[in-house]
């Protein structure tokens, strides 16, 4: 290459580089980072009300972290995310977002139309987390609560993630939603985030789930239930089993930690269109706590207890899709997926009419636990001998 | 070429008619003033053999060359005290005086009077003989050089601590202390019109590659240039690919370094007055291999080595990708270091890459003044370095914290690889540029435009990235990592084709 | 001008960067949806007939590629005219590709860059590398298939905690005929795209390796290319996968182990980058082959500059918006590359057999073109 070549390309390379400017160059300190937004339905027309928290940073040595909340209107949700720069003067940035509150009352109208700009945007990820809001307005969560942390939306992220050892609420980020909603045989479960006031202070509560329909809200669920409801649907990590059991006409508490649990959902194929599901809880838990004096580690007490648990489980997760069979009809648990996947061509025959032989869906659980350890201790406290 | 190097010779040979000497001793002296007049260290002695009064002499040499005891007890003593008898005359008494009298090592009879006077400039003394019109060049070098030391620019904590120094004879003696091969050939040749400077090829016969050997002494031939002051004169002017920033020719100043490089059959380049050996052909790879790595564990030197590869291209690289993450890529940097480096930013009134721009200078700025500056008031910059420019900056929120991370960080990366540092900067600045331009694909894009670049060149014939993208197992052994000597059994291929077997399959 | 060769682990990395190139970018089969690795499986099946095909070609004239080939074996006018149509595929492979390439650019990252950019810098650095000779291109290629094979084994098991296994199931849900259609479309895209290589990799150290060498490169790329569209369908599901044009890209973001380990998208930039750059530079080589013979020119070298900006000028062309470019190439293409991948071939084939058996006066002509 002779050196003229190189000066002509240097030149057509620098050209290009300079007419070009910088595109899609941003500066971090020249964008609002949002945290979270909450979503609710515009009172005055059909579109919505975007609530969102933006972080703000204050620099220097000291860096210091806190929230400001900006309300916007728009018909659609692009529109809202763009209107937003008339009040925060920058753009959004929505990459680092961590939740989205949809209010119940927007759910219930739907949420599918919400949800295509997130997934859509290629400035927004779909791994957020959706939570609903069982306040009448979303926007109350981010405007309300007082934070322990500085973010809220953070905080929610943190509240959920660690779900993994309390197990009372689901987790649900956008794009598992849109493929649920997708799906055959399935319906969405979504967390549901509450106020509640502790010292006066309005705290956020994140507990129980949002039963949907196709994209549409129908009911809650409470956070003891869900935890049985995770069992059915195999996604329990962790968690609490309290159980009475009575010694000598003491009654006594017990509470066992889940180490594992894994639940076998296998379809049963009954008629040609027709399925039953039976479902096969294992679940491992340690004694973590006894509420009492009942000997729970020796091997009598042992069995007795392990009994104990496997009837109540196999009650409460009976209990529990009854309760949704009847009231919601809705198949949160994925059955109808499974049969889809076991028995094809029956379900050709029931995809129809899903939604009413869910309700109508025999489902046969059985339980197994297996009691691992007692911690640290390896007899219960004996009082005064 | 041709041209200019016939040009070249023709103006020698004018030289030597024009200066011819003559059977007389004034006028040869003569000659020697004409020639070298105006030259005050000019040292020129008559004198007269005791016995034989015809037998009349003249002693030429430049004062501060030579060693005066050669002079005084070899040459002039002989000179005057031998009883030189008369048959002596009859016989040639140049090829007497050459083989009987002067107790010198190194004495040569020439007529050329353009070699006489490249001889007395190197220290040599020149004997006229009266009624010859041959003189007799004798070696009584006596200027002074440096001692051996341990070589600056090439630290090491094991291993033998000699560098090379100005004097090539000297250089050459430290080689071959450690390859006594007779294979172990050494040619001079002179390079340079005004300085005449000797240059030496050193390869290893039945090793290095003929071909090689023949295309640099091809390459030597071609040089026409008024003066070589350093082996870098030298390392550009044979050089392949004369616009690439990367070396294709490499330098040491340690004979240890020269000798392994021989036993691989790579060739070494002696350049009198330069304590810098050129070897080549060079690869990619060596700018990352120290003579340490050999000598320490293996595993330890592997270790090394790699910390050294990673370090050179994070050396190019960090900058350009940390402009682009934090301009193009945000969603890309976990919550909380986004966060931070946010509220870095703030109030600070340059882009980033401007930011990075300006730090990447002035760390360019103090290394230069670091090695520029007399080391007394080194001190002085390294508190201003470090305080005023780091500390102070920041805390003015003139620059944010994180750029000055990274621009630290970048320099001390490319001090690692300290040889490689002019291809470091001129790269670096393409990864900024392009990554500044459209993001990590930019960056994508300048490593591509690197390795295509590396894998096109060549160093005497040889694809510099050999071995690089190989994955056979003698080929790997000694590049990113060195593998254990006993399994070094072949010496790189192309380099040494004619003789692979490093050692025997003994073991 | 001096023969330039290759070694067979250069050739088998071309091979597998030029069938990765923008399929892994854009998947492929997606009609079988979460069939798609029995697709998959199918097409590089049926595509070892046909690697076959042109190696066999190419070795009854060893040392020639596929247009010497042509004028060889269909004399100067038809020879000529098959050179066009190869000219042609090349051209238009090239610039598709280079603007898949963009378009990804373009949607999931620079949004607001315009599209030239990213095709200015293709074109730049394939002119660059073409122009550099098939040996740097080898040699180029040997190392870029090594980081991509790392990057992807890294990325891939970081994947792990996150798959369903359930997103399979079931198997063959909808029947053969969506899969036989992604059988199909991924023969055709891209596993029988391999016929362009005929113009660019012909010559190795060792005749006989060819075949292997282009075998082999088709399985390591066929296997990544299944083992990431099982991967996507595992984490995303086969619902979802359908409705984005990037299902890889999609997936890697999906990507979270800890706090840290998140959001590593870009790192498979490097992937999508380097193979459909070395398949659009392989074709540009091509069309430059075909060009220097179409006009008997001394020198490939001289054209190379021209014909990549007219590729890269092409490519902003030849579509009009994304929607188009995913029609084209899941619809549309698979018809379109029918003739250039079966037909042809199997016509050169029999032509080539038959002018070999007539005797060697034909080849004698040749060697003086």
């Amino acid at each position: 290459m002779g050196i003229r070549r190189i000066f002509f390309f240097a030149c057509v390379v620098l050209l290009a580089s300079i007419l070009s400017g910088c595109w899609n160059y941003r500066e971090i300190d020249q964008v609002n980072i949002v945290a979270g937004i909450a979503v609710d339905k515009d009172e005055n027309s059909d579109g919505y009300e975007l609530t969102a928290e933006i972080v703000e940073v204050s620099g220097g040595k000291d860096a210091k972290i806190s929230s400001e909340i900006i309300s916007v209107k728009g018909d659609t949700m692009f529109d809202a995310a763009r209107n937003a720069i008339a009040i925060s003067g920058k753009r959004l940035y929505w990459s680092h977002a961590k939740a989205i509150i949809i209010s119940s009352e927007q759910a219930k109208e739907g949420i599918g139309k919400i949800i295509d700009w997130y997934n859509r945007d290629s400035e927004t990820r779909a791994d957020v987390n959706i939570i609903i809001s069982r306040t009448k307005k979303a926007k109350d969560i981010l405007d309300k609560a007082a934070s322990i942390q500085e973010i809220l939306s953070f905080e929610m992220e943190d509240m959920i993630s660690n779900q993994a050892s309390l197990s009372k609420a689901p987790s649900q980020e956008v794009w598992q939603f849109l493929n649920i909603l997708e799906a055959e045989g399935v319906m969405p479960l979504i967390p549901v985030v509450d106020l509640r006031t502790i010292n006066g202070k309005s705290n956020l509560d994140i507990d129980g789930g949002a039963v949907f329909r196709k994209d549409k809200l129908v009911g809650f669920i409470d956070g003891e239930d869900i935890k049985y409801v995770l069992f059915a649907m195999d996604r329990i990590k962790g968690g609490l089993l309290i159980e009475n059991i009575e010694e000598n006409g003491e009654e006594s508490k017990v509470s066992l930690e889940i180490f594992e649990s894994d639940t076998k959902v296998r379809p049963v194929k009954l008629a040609e269109n027709k399925a039953a599901i039976k479902l096969e809880v294992e679940v491992v838990v340690a004694v973590g706590e006894i509420k009492g004096y009942a000997d729970v580690i020796n091997e009598e007490g042992r069995k007795k207890l392990r009994g104990i648990t496997e009837a109540s489980l196999k009650k409460n997760i009976e209990t529990v899709i009854k309760k949704i069979q009847k009231e919601y009809k809705s198949d949160i648990f994925g059955f109808g997926e499974k049969i889809r996947e076991k028995f094809p061509s029956a379900w050709e025959k029931m995809r129809k009419d899903w939604e009413n032989s869910f309700g109508e869906l025999e489902v046969q659980v059985s339980c197994k636990a297996r009691i691992e350890n007692s911690a640290m201790a390896a007899r219960p406290v004996k009082a005064g001998g | 070429m041709f041209k200019r190097l016939n040009k070249k010779n023709a103006g020698k040979d004018r030289a030597v008619e024009k200066s011819g000497l003559t059977k007389s001793l004034d006028e040869n002296v003569k000659l020697f003033q004409e020639v070298l007049k105006d030259d005050e260290t000019l040292v020129i002695r008559r004198l007269n053999n005791k016995y034989l009064k015809s037998a009349r002499f003249a002693l030429i040499y430049f004062e501060g060359m030579i060693k005066p005891d050669i002079i005084n007890e070899n040459i002039i003593r002989p000179l005057i005290q031998q009883n030189l008898k008369e048959e002596i005359l009859e016989n040639n008494l140049v090829e007497e005086l050459r083989q009987k009298i002067i107790a010198a090592s190194d004495v040569f009879e020439t007529r050329d009077i353009y070699q006489v006077c490249g001889a007395l400039a190197y220290g040599d003394t020149v004997l006229i003989v009266d009624g010859f019109d041959s003189v007799l060049v004798i070696n009584s070098k006596g200027w002074h050089t440096r001692g051996i030391e341990e070589p600056l620019s090439e630290k090491i904590v094991r291993g033998p601590r000699e560098g090379f120094n100005e004097s090539i004879m000297m250089n050459l003696s430290l080689i071959r202390r450690k390859i006594k091969n007779p294979g172990l050939k050494i040619q001079f040749r002179e390079i340079g019109v005004q300085t005449r400077t000797k240059v030496c090829i050193c390869y290893l016969e039945g090793t290095a590659c003929e071909k090689i050997v023949e295309e640099l002494r091809h390459r030597l031939d071609k040089i026409d240039i008024d003066g070589i002051l350093d082996s870098g004169y030298i390392q550009e002017l044979i050089r392949d690919e004369p616009f690439s920033p990367f070396d294709t020719i490499g330098i040491t100043e340690r004979p240890d370094i020269a000798a392994a490089k021989l036993l691989e059959g790579r060739i070494a380049l002696l350049v009198d007055g330069s304590p810098f050996a050129l070897t080549l052909p060079f690869l990619f790879i060596e700018y990352f291999q120290t003579n340490e790595d050999y000598y320490n564990n293996y595993f330890f030197g592997s270790v090394n080595r790699l910390l050294r590869v990673a370090a050179g291209l994070l050396s190019i690289a960090v900058p350009a990708i940390y402009v682009a993450l934090v301009t193009f890529h945000q969603e890309m940097i976990p919550t909380p270091l986004l966060l931070s480096i946010s509220a870095a930013r703030q109030g600070v009134p340059f882009p980033t890459i401007v930011e990075a721009l300006l730090m990447l200078t002035v760390f360019e700025l103090l290394r230069e003044a670091g090695t520029r500056i007399p080391t007394t008031v080194g001190q002085a910059v390294s508190i201003v370095g470090a305080l005023v420019l780091g500390q102070a900056a920041v805390d003015a929120r003139f620059v944010s914290a994180p750029i000055v991370i990274i621009a630290a960080f970048t320099g001390i990366t490319a001090l690692l690889s300290i040889k490689s540092q002019g291809a470091a900067i001129f790269f670096r600045l393409v990864f900024l540029f392009l990554g500044s331009m459209i993001g990590v694909f930019g960056i994508i894009f300048s490593f591509l435009g690197l390795i295509i670049h590396l894998m096109s060149l060549r160093s005497f014939g040889v694809p510099y990235m050999l071995n690089i993208s190989s994955l056979k197992g003698q080929d790997v052994k000694d590049t990113a990592i060195r593998a254990p000597w006993w399994h070094m059994r072949l010496r790189p291929p192309l380099i040494a084709a004619k003789n692979m077997e490093r050692q025997k399959k003994a073991n | 001008m001096e023969k330039e060769t290759i070694s067979k682990g250069q050739a088998i990395s071309l091979a597998a960067l030029f069938v990765m190139g923008s399929t892994i970018t854009l998947g492929t089969a997606g009609q079988a949806k979460n069939d798609l690795w029995i697709s998959i499986i199918i097409a590089f099946a049926a595509s070892i007939p046909f690697i076959l095909i042109y190696t066999r070609i190419l070795s009854m004239f060893p040392g020639k590629d596929l247009f010497e080939i042509l004028e060889t074996v269909f004399g100067k006018l038809a020879g000529k005219l098959l050179t066009i149509i190869y000219i042609w595929y090349a051209f238009h492979l090239g610039s598709l590709v280079i603007r898949n390439f963009a378009e990804f650019v373009n949607t999931v990252s620079l949004p607001e860059t315009p599209l030239f950019i990213t095709v200015f810098f293709f074109g730049i650095f394939g002119i660059w590398i073409v122009k550099a000779g098939i040996e740097v291109f080898g040699r180029t290629a040997n190392l870029f298939i090594m980081i991509d094979l790392i990057v992807i084994l890294l990325v891939n098991l970081a994947v792990f905690p996150q798959i369903n296994p359930d997103f399979l199931k079931p198997v063959l849900g909808n029947g053969w005929a969506p899969v036989l259609q992604g059988a199909f479309s991924s023969f055709t895209f891209p596993f029988a795209e391999t016929v362009v290589l005929m113009g660019a990799i012909f010559s190795l150290n060792k005749k006989d390796s060819l075949a292997k060498s282009y075998l082999w490169g088709l399985g390591i790329a066929a296997a990544i290319i299944l083992i990431l569209g099982v991967r996507n369908v595992l984490m995303l599901g086969a619902n979802y996968v359908t409705s984005l044009y990037f299902p890889s890209y999609i997936a890697v973001s999906r990507i979270k182990i800890g706090e840290f380990l998140q959001r590593i998208e870009v790192t498979v930039d490097i992937v999508f980058l380097s193979t459909a750059f070395f398949k659009s530079s392989l074709c540009l080589l091509t069309a430059c082959r075909g060009i220097k013979s179409l006009f008997n020119l001394s020198d490939y070298r001289s054209v190379v500059l021209q014909t990549g900006l007219l590729m890269s000028t092409f490519s902003c062309l030849v579509y009009k918006s994304i929607m188009e470019m995913r029609e084209w190439a899941f619809e549309i293409y698979q018809y379109y590359a029918l003739p250039f991948q079966v037909f042809l071939p199997a016509i050169i084939l029999v032509g080539a057999t038959i002018r070999k058996r007539r005797g060697k006066e034909p080849e004698e002509k040749c060697t003086t073109v």
